[in-house]
C-alpha cells in the first residue's frame, strides 16, 4: 500500500487517510490535478505549505516589508534604491541548514548564514535577508562604492562567512549609505533609470534600518505609477521605458511591484492578453481562483512569477499587500528605473507604487508567510538603495543624470560607467561580488532592442550585432510574462541576472533573431564540415568495389540551414537548422543496401548459360527435320555409282589384263607345302569366316584348295567353330569347283566330309585336337595327327589365333604334331594380325587377301576366282586411291579457306 | 541350271539389291534383308546345334543305356545333366541350378584361352623377337643383317609403342605432374607406329569389303547375263 507523505511534518501516512495522523494536516491536496479533471482555482496562501522554507521566508519577508513600507512611506518619500537589487534569495540563506530542502550550493552561497529555518514561515530573518540590508543604509551616509560594510541587519543573523556572504557584505555596505538617496539614472541615455526619477525626492527620511532598506524600491514603484508608466505598456524600444514609473510613494504592495511585473512582461495596471492587470484591490481569498481576476492585481502581476515558481498566487489580497509591502520596499529602485525611462521626473510614490506591485512576484518567490521580509529593508534604505544601485550605474557604462530625487544620488553615480546587465565591464568585476559577476556575465542580451536603455544598449550592442535588427520578442518569455507585446526580454534579463549564475545562451537569447545568427554560425561550420567531408575520390581496388553495395548511398548534400524553415514555437523558436528538416521516409534516410551480388560480366554470362541449360531440361526440344537430300548423300550416290559402273564394266568385260605381281616366295612356299602332303591324306579344313565375307574368302581360298586337290587329292574334312560355317562348305566347294564335274568332282562324304559345328570355342578346339573322335565322332580319325595338314580359313584373327595357339600348345605335348603344317588363309583384314605368327613359325604359310591369292600359282592352270576378280579389284582399288587423294586435298583446301575466312573476320 | 538354283539365285539377287539399296538411304527393303539374314542365321544355327551336337550325344547316351555300360553311362549322363541345368538359367528363380554348369563352362574356357595365350602367343612371340637378334641364325651375312635390322626395328617400334601406353609421371613440388621427356618422345614415336598399324588394318578392311562387293556385283551381273540375257 503506497503511503502519502505529509507535507507538513513529512511523515508517511497510509493512503486511505485524509489527514495526517501525526500533525492532522490534510493529506489530500486539492491542488493535485488528476487526469480528466479541470484545474480549479487555488488560493496561493493555501499552498504555502508545499513551498520550500526559503521561499516561505521570502514571502513572509515581503509581507513584512510591505507593511513596513507602508508605514515608512507615510513618513519618508519613496526612494529609489538602485544599487541594491532586492535580496530575493535572502530566504535561501536562512534555509541553508534545512535538510529537507535541497538548496543548490550556488544559491546557498548567496547568503552564507546557514541558519535553519522553521517549517512555518513565521520567523522572519530580516537580518539575514537581502532586503534587510536595504533598511540599514537608508539611515547611513553613503559609503564608498567599493566598500562593503557589514550590514547591521545582517549582524543579527548568523555570522557571515567570508567565502559566502559577499553579496550580503556588499549590500550591507550599500545600505549604509543615505537611505533617501535616489539613484538617478545617467543622463546619457539611461532612460531606464529615468523611470526611477519618478520616485520620490531624495529628501526622504531614512526609514528604520530594517524597514527602510527597500523603501527606495517602493519609491520607484510609486514614481512609476504616478507617471503612468505602469498604466500602459511602453512601445518604445527602450526596455526601461516599459518599466513602470518609479513610484514616489509606495502606494501599495501590489502597485509597487507592478514594474517588476512589467519586467516579467506583466502590466500591472492594464489588462494583459494572457494575464490580468495588477490592481491593488483586495481579493477574497478563495481556493481555486485563478489569479487572472483583475481584482487581484497582485495575483495578476505575480501570475507570471507564479508560472515561474509553479505556485498559484495567493488569493488573499492582504497577503499580497503584505507581500507587496516588502517588495515595494525592496524593489522600488527598479520602479525608479522604469519611471526614469519614461519621464525624467517620476514621482517617488508613483515609482514606489509600481515597485511595490512589481515586487509581489518576489514575494512569491520568497516566502508565503513572510512576503515582506525580503523587501522590508528596501523602503527603509532609500539612500542605501541609491547607493546600492551604483553598481547598476557602473553596469550601464553611461551615467545618466539623475532627473528625479530618487535618482539624485544615482545621477552622481552616473559618473560611473554605464550600467549593464549583460557582459559587464571591469569596474563591475571589481565592485560586485563574484556570484553576481557570474550571474551578470551569464545574463543574456536583451531580446528586443526597444527594451534596452541607451546605456544598456551600448553594452549589449556588440552582442546584438549578431542578431538582426528588429527582432521580435522571445515567445518563450512572452509566454511566461503573458504579454507578447511586452518587453519581456528586459524582465528575462533581470531574472537571469538576478537568479541565474550560469544562464545558457539559448535561454538568455530566446528571440528568434538571436537564434538566427547563432544558427547561421552553426550553419557555417556545418557547411564547412560538409565540404570537408567530400573526400577526394580514391581508386578503390576491384575487390573493394565489388563488395560495396549498389544503392547504399546516403545523400551527402547537406541542406543549407538557410533553406530550412525557421522554428516558430518551442524552445527552438527563431532558430534554423538545429534539426535538419526532411520528410519522413525520404531520401534522407540511407538507402537500402542492395543484396545483389557484384558479379562480373563473365560470371553473369555463365550463370545465364546455366540457367538456360536447366530450363532446357524441361522444355521439349523441337525436332529438326533433316532435309531429304543433303550433300553427303549426293556424294555417296556419286561414289557408289562410279564404283558400280566401273566394276560392272570390268566384270562384264571379264578382263584379266591387269598384271599380277610376281610370285612371291611366301606364296611359292605354300605351294611347295601342299606338294608335300601325302596323296589321299586327310586334310582338315577349318572354316572360320562369316557369310558376309564369304565372297572374299572363297576367292582367296579357292585357288589353294583347288591346287591341293588337283595335286594331292586329299580327303578334306571341313569343320567350323561357328554354326554358320558348316553351311558355307558347299558354297566353297562349288565356287572352287572342287565338287564340280568340270573341276575335281569331289563327292561329299567321300572325298570331303563336312564335320559340322565344333562347339566350345577354344576348349572345343583343344578337345578336338586332343581327341577328335570324342568331340566329333564322325570325324573318322582317332588322333589329330592323322591329318596331314590343317588349313584354317578365317576372316578374323581371333579364330585363327585360337587354332594357332592350341595347335602350338598341343605340338609341345605331342611330338607327332610337330611336323603337321598349318596353313592359314586369311582375309585382308586378318592377315596383318596373323603375320607375327607367320614370322614366329607357328603358321607354316598364310595367304592373305586377293592380291596374294592371285599370285598363287595354279597347277591346273584354271583361272581362279581371284584372277577373275583381279582386274576389277585393281581398277576399283586404284579408283579408291584416287578418290581418297582427291577428297583429302579438297578437304585440306576448304579447311584452309575456312581458317583464312575466320582469320579475316576475327 | 536347276530351278532351285535359279530360285535361290533370284532370291539372292533380290536380297543383294535390297542391301545395295542402303546406298540411297535406310529403307524397309534393306531392313527386310537384314532381318531375314538374322533370322535365317539364328535358325540355321539352332538347327545345326541340335542336329550336330545334341542329337549325336543323345544317341550315344542311348547306346550306352542299351548296352548297359554304367561307367560310360555315368560319364555320358554328367554332361547331360549339366546341359539340362543350364536351362534353369531361363528362369530367375531356378537360375542358381545352372550356376555350376556355367562355372564349368567359364572355367574351362578361360583355362583353355589363357593356356593357349601363354603357350601359343606370349612365349613363342617373345622367343621369336629374341631370335631376331640371334647372330647364329641361319643364313648368310646379308640375311642375318637384314634380320638384325628387322629385329631392331621391331624392338624399337615395340618399345615405342609400349611407351605410348605409359601414363605414369613424377610429381613436381607444386603437385603438378612432371612428365619424363624421354618417355614422352618414345611415346610420340610409338603413337606414330600405332597410327601406321591402324592404317594398315583399315586398308585390309577396305580391301576385304571391296573384294566382297566385287564378288557380289559380279554375281549380279553374271546372273543377269546368264538368266536374263542369255549371255
Amino acid at each position: 500500500m503506497p503511503d502519502i507523505r505529509c507535507p507538513n511534518c513529512g511523515k508517511n501516512n497510509p493512503d486511505f487517510l485524509d489527514v495526517c495522523q501525526f500533525c492532522q494536516t490534510s493529506l489530500k491536496s486539492d491542488s493535485l490535478l488528476h487526469i480528466g479533471e479541470k484545474p480549479t482555482r487555488k488560493d496561493t496562501g493555501e499552498l504555502e505549505r508545499v513551498l520550500p522554507d526559503w521561499l516561505r521566508d521570502v514571502r513572509q519577508q515581503s509581507r513584512e516589508s510591505a507593511q513596513e513600507e507602508e508605514t515608512a512611506q507615510s513618513v519618508t518619500p519613496p526612494k529609489v534604491q538602485k544599487n541594491e537589487p532586492p535580496d530575493l534569495l535572502a530566504g535561501l540563506a536562512s534555509q541553508s541548514g534545512n535538510e529537507d530542502e535541497d538548496i543548490p550550493d550556488w544559491l546557498a552561497s548567496i547568503n552564507p548564514v546557514a541558519k535553519p529555518k522553521p517549517a512555518a514561515p513565521s520567523a522572519p530573518a530580516p537580518e539575514a535577508d537581502f532586503f534587510a540590508q536595504f533598511n540599514k543604509p537608508e539611515s547611513k551616509p553613503e559609503p564608498p562604492p567599493k566598500e562593503v560594510p557589514v550590514d547591521t541587519g545582517t549582524a543579527k543573523q548568523a555570522p557571515f562567512t567570508s567565502e559566502k556572504d559577499e553579496l550580503s557584505d556588499w549590500f550591507a555596505s550599500q545600505t549604509s549609505q543615505a537611505p533617501e538617496e535616489v539613484v538617478e539614472p545617467p543622463s546619457q541615455g539611461m532612460d531606464w533609470a529615468r523611470s526611477f526619477d519618478s520616485s520620490p525626492a531624495p529628501a526622504q527620511e531614512p526609514a528604520p534600518k530594517e524597514e527602510e532598506d527597500l523603501s527606495w524600491l517602493h519609491n520607484l514603484e510609486e514614481a512609476s505609477k504616478q507617471t503612468g508608466d505602469l498604466q500602459a505598456p511602453k512601445q518604445s524600444t527602450d526596455w526601461m521605458a516599459d518599466l513602470p514609473a518609479a513610484p514616489s510613494q509606495p502606494a501599495g504592495a501590489q502597485e509597487d511591484l507592478s514594474w517588476l511585473d512589467r519586467l516579467g512582461g506583466v502590466d500591472i495596471n492594464e489588462p494583459l492578453p494572457s494575464a490580468p492587470t495588477f490592481e491593488p484591490q483586495p481579493v477574497e481569498p478563495s481556493r481555486g481562483q485563478q489569479p487572472s481576476e483583475p481584482s487581484s492585481t497582485s495575483q495578476e502581476d505575480l501570475s507570471w512569477l507564479d508560472q515561474l515558481g509553479g505556485t498559484q498566487p495567493e488569493q488573499g489580497s492582504n497577503i499580497f499587500e503584505e507581500k507587496s509591502a516588502g517588495p515595494q520596499e525592496d524593489l522600488s529602485w527598479l520602479d525608479q528605473f522604469a519611471a526614469q525611462t519614461q519621464e525624467p521626473g517620476p514621482s517617488e510614490p508613483t515609482a514606489s507604487k509600481p515597485a511595490g506591485e512589481d515586487l509581489s512576484w518576489l514575494s512569491d518567490l520568497g516566502a508565503t508567510s513572510e512576503p515582506a521580509q525580503p523587501f522590508e529593508t528596501a523602503p527603509s534604505q532609500p539612500a542605501g538603495v541609491q547607493e546600492d544601485l551604483s553598481w547598476l550605474g557602473d553596469l550601464g557604462g553611461e551615467p545618466t543624470p539623475a532627473s528625479a530625487p530618487p535618482f539624485a544620488d544615482f545621477g552622481t553615480a552616473m559618473d560611473l560607467p554605464p550600467r549593464q546587465t549583460a557582459p559587464l565591464g571591469d569596474l563591475f568585476h571589481e565592485e560586485t561580488p563574484d556570484w553576481l559577476k557570474s550571474a551578470t556575465e551569464a545574463s543574456s542580451k536583451p531580446a528586443d532592442n526597444e527594451m534596452v536603455p541607451d546605456w544598456f544598449q551600448g553594452t549589449v550592442q556588440p552582442a546584438e550585432e549578431k542578431a538582426p535588427a528588429g527582432q521580435p520578442a522571445a515567445p518563450f518569455e512572452a509566454d511566461v510574462f503573458s504579454a507578447p507585446a511586452e518587453p519581456s526580454s528586459l524582465s528575462g534579463q533581470d531574472v537571469d541576472s538576478l537568479f541565474s549564475v550560469d544562464m545558457p545562451d539559448w535561454l538568455s537569447q530566446p528571440e528568434p533573431g538571436a537564434g538566427g545568427p547563432a544558427s547561421a554560425q552553426a550553419e557555417i561550420p556545418l557547411g564547412e564540415a560538409g565540404s570537408d567531408e567530400s573526400l577526394a575520390p580514391v581508386d578503390l581496388p576491384s575487390w573493394v568495389q565489388a563488395m560495396r553495395p549498389v544503392e547504399a548511398v546516403i545523400s551527402e548534400t547537406v541542406a543549407s540551414p538557410e533553406d530550412q524553415p525557421e522554428e516558430q514555437e518551442g524552445p527552438l523558436a527563431g532558430l534554423r537548422g538545429v534539426i535538419p528538416v526532411g520528410p519522413v521516409g525520404s531520401a534522407q534516410r540511407p538507402k537500402a543496401v542492395s543484396l545483389k551480388l557484384q558479379a562480373s560480366a563473365e560470371q553473369q554470362a555463365g550463370a545465364a548459360l546455366l540457367e538456360r541449360i536447366l530450363g532446357s531440361e524441361t522444355n521439349p526440344r523441337p525436332l529438326t527435320t533433316a532435309p531429304v537430300v543433303v550433300s553427303q548423300q549426293v556424294l555417296r550416290w556419286i561414289l557408289a555409282a562410279l564404283f558400280l559402273i566401273v566394276i560392272s564394266v570390268l566384270i562384264s568385260m571379264r578382263s584379266e589384263q591387269m598384271p599380277v605381281t610376281a610370285n612371291s616366295e611366301k606364296v611359292l612356299g605354300i605351294s611347295n607345302i601342299t606338294l608335300n602332303i601325302p596323296e589321299g591324306a586327310k586334310v582338315l579344313v577349318v572354316i572360320d569366316y562369316e557369310p558376309s565375307l564369304a565372297g572374299e574368302m572363297e576367292a582367296v581360298s579357292a585357288t589353294l584348295l583347288d591346287d591341293m586337290v588337283f595335286k594331292r587329292h586329299p580327303q578334306l574334312s571341313f569343320v567350323s567353330t561357328s554354326p554358320m560355317g558348316s553351311a558355307l562348305v558347299e558354297r566353297l566347294m562349288t565356287n572352287a569347283k572342287i565338287n564340280q564335274p568340270e573341276g575335281n568332282n569331289y563327292q561329299a562324304g567321300v572325298q570331303y566330309f563336312n564335320l559340322g559345328y565344333l562347339p566350345g570355342g577354344p576348349a572345343g578346339v583343344l578337345g578336338f585336337i586332343e581327341n577328335p573322335a570324342a568331340v566329333i565322332p564322325t570325324s573318322g580319325v582317332t588322333a589329330f595327327s592323322e591329318y596331314a595338314a590343317v588349313i584354317v580359313l578365317s576372316d578374323h584373327a581371333e579364330s585363327g589365333r585360337v587354332w594357332v595357339e592350341q595347335l602350338h600348345a598341343q605340338k609341345q605335348i605331342e611330338p607327332a604334331l610337330a611336323g603337321q603344317p598349318l596353313l592359314m588363309v586369311a582375309s585382308a583384314q586378318a592377315g596383318p594380325l596373323l603375320q607375327p605368327y607367320v614370322l614366329s613359325g607357328q603358321i607354316t604359310g598364310m595367304i592373305s587377301g586377293l592380291a596374294e591369292a592371285a599370285q598363287y600359282p595354279s597347277a591346273s592352270n584354271r583361272p581362279g576366282i581371284a584372277r577373275s576378280y583381279w582386274d576389277t579389284f585393281g581398277f576399283a582399288l586404284l579408283m579408291s586411291i584416287a578418290l581418297i587423294v582427291i577428297g583429302s586435298l579438297w578437304s585440306l583446301i576448304t579447311g584452309i579457306r575456312a581458317r583464312r575466312a575466320e582469320a579475316e573476320q576475327g | 541350271m536347276p530351278a532351285i538354283e535359279i530360285i535361290s539365285a533370284s532370291i539372292g539377287l533380290i536380297l543383294t539389291l535390297t542391301v545395295f539399296s542402303y546406298l540411297l538411304k535406310d529403307n524397309p527393303l534393306f531392313r527386310l534383308a537384314i532381318y531375314l539374314f538374322v533370322g535365317v542365321s539364328a535358325g540355321y544355327a539352332a538347327t545345326v546345334i541340335v542336329y550336330d551336337v545334341l542329337l549325336p550325344r543323345l544317341d550315344v547316351l542311348q547306346g550306352l543305356i542299351a548296352t548297359n555300360e554304367i561307367d560310360q553311362l555315368i560319364f555320358a549322363i554328367i554332361p547331360l545333366v549339366l546341359a539340362v541345368s543350364l536351362l534353369a538359367k531361363l528362369f530367375p528363380r531356378m537360375s542358381r541350378i545352372g550356376n555350376f554348369a556355367m562355372a564349368v563352362l567359364v572355367g574351362v574356357g578361360a583355362a583353355a584361352a589363357v593356356g593357349g595365350a601363354v603357350i601359343g602367343t606370349l612365349i613363342p612371340q617373345s622367343q621369336a623377337a629374341i631370335n631376331g637378334f640371334e647372330p647364329g641364325s641361319v643364313g648368310d651375312l646379308g640375311e642375318r643383317m637384314i634380320r638384325l635390322v628387322q629385329g631392331s626395328v621391331m624392338l624399337v617400334v615395340t618399345v615405342f609403342t609400349l611407351a605410348s601406353f605409359h601414363f605414369s609421371s613424377a610429381r613436381q613440388p607444386d603437385g603438378t605432374p612432371k612428365p619424363n621427356r624421354l618417355i614422352a618422345g618414345a611415346a610420340w614415336v610409338g603413337r606414330f607406329f600405332i597410327a601406321v598399324t591402324l592404317g594398315v588394318l583399315f586398308a585390309g578392311v577396305y580391301v576385304a569389303a571391296l573384294t566382297a562387293m566385287i564378288e557380289r556385283w559380279s554375281f549380279v551381273i553374271n546372273f543377269i547375263r546368264q538368266q536374263l540375257i542369255g549371255i
